[in-house]
């Protein structure tokens, strides 16, 4: 197959699925309660329970304390992913915080808060 | 018989199309069906794009990996020819192949990091398929076809069966369909058997390595059937928070080499640091699948012995 033909294909393709998916409602992010983000944790580190929660207002995030460390949860799309804070660069933003961790695969991490909630969260973060 | 000038068909290609039409296909059942699986626009756009990629870095290096079997098949005084029936031997040894390259994949950390890509979305849709490595050519497993060069099996034919290999794969990453019939299930990869194997439940982990053929697993004892009371949660055991392609392409490699320059290690550490299981640490604080699977079946006593729990996969005698 001549490639500028494979690049077409290629390039119709990505637009017909990205328009589907967009039609079908599967950019909805999740929300989570206190449960789910408890699931969802230890799910994604094996072994560690949380001692205690604190679940932004979003429902998008969460602050997970386990074993003596302070972990950050995110929601990614429909799923979350997790990461053990230490010492981070918190910078403020209008809509929350941003997280730099020492992670080439998550450097940032953007976290949506009410205006109180980010300066407890910086705080606890602070803390660490 | 010359066959400097044999070509096939550049089948993987040829299948874009419908790769595109499948997708599409599938997603739409979801919305309809309101089952057989999850998508998500920023996880299968990131798949997607690992997909194109890998069909790039195939253009730019695949001269690598070609140019070193036109090199062992100048050397090798075995010439099979192009009967039906050896590119039909050769497709199934190259899946043989595919098994112990797979197996690799996830149990020595340098080739792991090529792979693991493909385990990084914690969806398992037909997009899923299509998050392939780009970095394949950089693990040498290259190498592990060399004994199909040298029996005789010309290179494209290798490459051309390699090519079927990979797009038999693409319809088996669906939670669309349940079970294939018995005698299927008993044989081939089917869409059950590949769930196991992208699930990061401590039962599914390091199971059901196969391509096309199941029976490899069930010859060298990795296969784990799945489970009806313990359905595959998908992803690794720890995800990686993003959609960048670029970080999900690199990351491990870029962990590896962080691993390599800390402080304090021997050059034996380093050199363990590539070729041991991911999660493997020198100061023994981390922890594979066999301690993974250990914990759990301390926490949970009458999963012992259950598929994927036997004592060999305990890493117990």
């Amino acid at each position: 197959m001549p490639i500028w033909l494979l690049g077409a294909f290629v390039v119709v393709g990505l637009i017909a699925i990205w328009v589907a998916m967009r039609f079908y409602g599967y950019d909805k992010p999740l929300t989570l309660d206190e449960d789910a983000a408890r699931r969802e944790f230890m799910a994604d580190n094996p072994g560690l329970e949380p001692d205690d929660i604190r679940m932004a207002k979003t429902g998008q995030a969460a602050l997970v304390r386990a074993n003596g460390n302070l972990h950050v949860l995110w929601v990614m799309g429909q799923d979350v992913a997790t990461h053990v804070l230490d010492a981070p660069q918190i910078i403020p933003t209008n809509s929350g915080l941003v997280l730099t961790l020492r992670d080439f695969a998550a450097p940032r991490v953007k976290l949506e808060l009410a205006p109180d909630e980010a300066s407890t969260w910086t705080a606890l973060i602070e803390k660490t | 018989m010359d066959l400097t000038e044999l070509t096939y068909p550049d089948v993987v290609s040829l299948a874009v199309p419908f790769f595109v039409a499948a997708v599409l296909i599938e997603m739409t059942w979801i919305f309809i069906a309101k089952r057989g699986g999850r998508y998500e626009t920023r996880d299968a756009m990131t798949s997607l794009a690992m997909g194109v990629g890998n069909v790039a870095s195939g253009i730019l290096l695949g001269f690598v990996t070609f140019g070193f079997f036109m090199w062992l098949w100048a050397l090798t005084p075995f010439d099979l020819g192009t009967s039906w029936w050896v590119v039909a031997l050769c497709f199934v040894l190259d899946d043989l192949r595919y098994y112990w390259v797979h197996r690799f994949g996830h149990r020595v950390r340098w080739v792991w990091a090529s792979h693991v890509n493909h385990h990084s979305s914690q969806h398992y849709n037909l997009t899923t398929a299509l998050r392939q490595t780009w970095t394949g050519t950089f693990t040498f497993m290259m190498i592990v076809r060399a004994p199909l060069v040298l029996l005789g099996f010309h290179p494209a034919m290798i490459l051309f069966v390699g090519g079927l290999n990979l797009i038999y794969q693409f319809w088996i990453h669906t939670e669309a369909i349940d079970k294939m019939p018995r005698w299927f299930e008993a044989v081939m990869n089917t869409p059950s058997h590949h769930r196991v194997h992208h699930g990061r439940n401590p039962r599914y982990l390091d199971a059901n390595y196969a391509g096309v053929f199941i029976i490899w697993d069930k010859m060298f004892g990795t296969f784990v059937p799945e489970q009806e009371n313990d359905r595959p949660d998908y992803g690794l055991v720890h995800n990686i928070g993003t959609f960048n392609p670029l970080r999900v392409a690199f990351h491990e490699w870029i962990a590896i080499f962080r691993d390599w320059f800390q402080p304090g290690i021997t050059w034996r550490d380093r050199l363990l640091y590539a070729v041991m299981p991911p999660g493997w640490r020198h100061d023994g604080t981390g922890g594979g699948s066999e301690r993974l699977k250990q914990e759990y079946v301390a926490a949970n006593p009458e999963a012992g012995g259950t598929p994927g729990f036997e004592p060999h996969r305990l890493g117990s005698k």
